[in-house]
């Protein structure tokens, strides 16, 4: 599945805090019901661009950008980090 | 363009995994003993919250109130978390909150005193005005009167009979009428001032407070907002019927009507409700 001209948002069931609470003063902390996933500091920055309205190809983008990258070189990155967030069911399609 | 930083290695860590189906757990006396022994030694047991209303979801905690002056053990894993606290009036609870197969577990166990304690102020032919309870009291009573027995069915009631002949629903009718009334004027100080969009907000508040009050005085003690649509569908001796509020109070604006005359439409739907109640709430 390709994911790069598609835009996501996170499901209606997911509560975002500070990663402090899991150890990680600079990544986040997900949870569900029951459910409880840590993104690093890097995939926050992904998930902090997801808004119902970029395509994956353009968050990419923009991460590059401000990382001083091509997008080429990190595409694949979030691609495949929007794929898990979608099998974990903490995004859904917008 | 900005100098390159360290490698780019985004992570996702699944600390738990969520459940793609949740089984709704064994709410039988066998059932929540098998993950609660402890209990056993209670003096009374109860289902209560939205589960014992009917209204429960998939993703509804189980609320379970036990009644005990000794220590019950309780069950610990990793999910569970367990805490003391204390309202301002001295109302003591020990808190369980946990996995009980698929559904999490909101147990409090308070002592058994616990209901005469939270309606003092309101037994012995004491009228106060206002309620005054905090909203730990509130949440307590309302779901002590909507409890389902597992055990100790006498003591329960016992307490709804404790709650029927307290002064606690006029107090708490009073208070919600004066919210309401607060906010009307509040209405037409925002209209005066051209504040509209003040007004539009401020008037469904102060409807939602006089519809808490009429259900209130009948009986419906519940606390929780979200419910507040619910509890008109379950108790129609409060007078309001579900779909003349919606269309008066959530649907906004009619066709061609502005803001401010939306929120006057409102104010005077509230004023109209308030003088069908106020005699029987002063009372």
């Amino acid at each position: 599945m390709n994911l790069a001209d598609k835009a996501y948002i996170r499901t209606l069931t997911v509560s975002v805090r500070r990663g402090e609470e899991c150890g990680d003063v600079t990544g986040l902390l997900l949870e569900t019901y029951f459910g409880r996933y840590t993104l690093n500091r890097d995939a926050r920055e992904v998930w902090q661009l997801i808004d119902g309205h970029r395509p994956v190809r353009a968050i990419a983008e923009l991460v590059a950008e401000a990382r001083g990258l091509e997008p080429d070189e990190i595409y694949a990155l979030v691609e495949e980090l929007c794929r898990q967030l979608l099998e974990l069911e903490l995004l859904e399609p917008a | 363009m900005p100098e390159k930083l360290e490698v780019f290695a985004p992570s996702v860590v699944v600390l738990t995994e969520q459940p793609r189906v949740l089984q709704p757990p064994d709410l039988t006396l066998d059932g929540i003993l098998g993950r609660f022994p402890g209990l056993a030694e209670a003096k009374a047991l109860c289902i209560t919250g939205s589960t014992a209303a009917g209204w429960g979801n998939p993703y509804s905690d189980i609320d379970l109130f036990a009644f005990s002056d000794n220590e019950c053990e309780l069950p610990i894993d990793d999910s569970v978390e367990t805490w003391r606290n204390e309202d301002m009036s001295g109302l003591k609870r020990q808190n369980w909150m946990g996995r009980y197969g698929d559904a999490l577990v909101d147990l409090k166990i308070w002592p058994t005193d616990a209901p005469r304690q939270a309606l003092a102020p309101f037994l012995g032919g004491l009228k106060p005005e206002m309620t005054g309870a905090s909203y730990i009291v509130q949440d307590f009573i309302y779901r002590m009167s909507i409890a389902r027995p597992l055990f100790g069915e006498d003591f329960f009631t016992d307490v709804r009979e404790l709650i029927a002949s307290s002064t606690y629903r006029g107090a708490l009718a009073r208070q919600l009428k004066m919210i309401a009334e607060n906010r009307l004027n509040d209405v037409v100080g925002q209209l005066r001032a051209g504040d509209m969009l003040g007004a539009r907000a401020t008037s469904m508040v102060a409807a939602a407070h006089i519809a808490d009050c009429c259900l209130v005085m009948a009986s419906d003690l519940c606390r929780g907002e979200k419910w507040l649509l619910r509890r008109m569908e379950r108790t129609p001796s409060a007078g309001i019927d579900v779909c003349q509020y919606c269309a008066e109070v959530l649907d906004g604006p009619r066709s061609g009507e502005s803001y401010g005359d939306c929120a006057r439409r409102i104010a005077d739907w509230v004023r109209t409700t308030i003088a069908r109640v106020e005699s029987a709430v002063l009372t």
